[in-house]
Order: structure tokens, then C-alpha cells, then sequence
């Protein structure tokens, strides 16, 4: 699986959905956090670390992720391209990502296609506008 | 001033040199919680 939603992400959804459960209101911002390790539904791999890469993931500009209706799916960064620039002295790589809310709740997760991402000391990973799709069906 | 430095193409990732230019680009993953239908339903085809 490429990606999807973090286990316990899984079961707040479904006891919120099938029964008198809360489900506690997550907090914003939300964050695109890349990894180092893989992400897996339980949980997601080793951070990204050093000189051009904030603890913890990155946000654009508002609204972040655009808004679900009848179904359809969310994509984020929903204005500006997320966009971190190495300067950690050597190379990142990038295995997944994960979004996390403020709390931090992990929510979902994805694994780079061919991963991983070599990002070279001195180089810039970007990801472009609406190019994260998350979808429940 | 220079040429502003390419943005990623629609739903990739990219890698830009300290120069701006594309290095390395790809598909973000796609986030789905439910695998598409297809015809691993346990059935032998009949």
C-alpha cells in the first residue's frame, strides 16, 4: 500500500461512526512531516532532521487542505507548494510522508514510489499544489 | 534578477539544484483508506 490512514486514526473513525464515541477535534495546523523511514499504519518511520527541516513538518498557506463534499476527496497544500531547502550538510532521504495535526495526531500517511528521495546538502524538495490525495473510498 | 525557478508539475514532488533546476521529480503518494473494488473476491472466476 502506497499510503493510507494510520491505525488508530482507523478506529476513532469508525467508534465516532458506529457508536456515541467523541471523536475529539483535532487541532490545527496541520503539517506535512517527511520521513526518513517507512511509514506503516502503526506507525510512521524516523524523521527527517537537520539544518532546513523544522521538527515536526510544514504548512502553506490557508486553507491547507481543500474540503470534502459528497464524498469527494481532500488534496493538500491546497494554495501554496510545500517546499524545504537541505541544508543539514548531508543528503536527506526521503522514504514517506505523513500528515499530522498540532496535537500531533498522526493522521495519514504515504510511501514515496521508488523511494527513497535523495535531497541533496544544498538542494530543495518540493511538493506541488493539491498533489497529496486523500480519499476514504 | 533571474529566471524564477520551476514549480512542481501537478501531483509530483520535485528536486531543484542550488541553480533551480530540476534534479529529480515523481508522484506524491495518494492517500486512499479503502483499496479500490477489483476481483480479489475469493471467487474462482466462475
Amino acid at each position: 500500500v502506497a499510503g493510507a490512514i494510520d491505525q488508530a486514526m482507523v478506529s476513532k473513525l469508525l467508534n465516532a461512526t458506529t457508536s456515541a464515541t467523541a471523536f475529539a477535534t483535532l487541532t490545527a495546523p496541520f503539517k506535512v512531516r517527511l520521513d526518513s523511514g517507512t511509514d506503516t499504519a502503526a506507525a510512521a518511520g524516523t524523521e527527517i532532521t537537520g539544518g532546513g527541516y523544522v521538527a515536526g513538518g510544514q504548512t502553506s498557506t490557508a486553507p491547507f487542505a481543500s474540503t470534502s463534499s459528497a464524498g469527494s476527496n481532500v488534496t493538500i497544500p491546497h494554495t501554496a507548494i510545500l517546499t524545504w531547502t537541505n541544508a543539514s550538510g548531508g543528503a536527506w532521504s526521503v522514504q514517506s510522508l505523513s500528515l499530522v495535526s498540532a496535537d500531533p495526531t498522526r493522521t495519514w500517511f504515504g510511501n514515496f514510489t521508488g523511494a527513497p528521495v535523495a535531497v541533496a546538502n544544498g538542494n530543495t524538495f518540493q511538493i506541488a499544489v493539491d498533489a497529496i490525495v486523500i480519499s476514504l473510498t | 534578477m533571474g529566471e524564477p525557478w520551476p514549480e512542481p508539475q501537478p501531483g509530483e514532488w520535485q528536486v531543484l539544484d542550488a541553480g533551480g533546476n530540476v534534479v529529480d521529480h515523481g508522484p506524491v503518494p495518494q492517500m486512499q483508506a479503502v483499496a479500490a473494488a477489483g476481483d480479489d473476491d475469493g471467487k474462482d472466476g466462475e
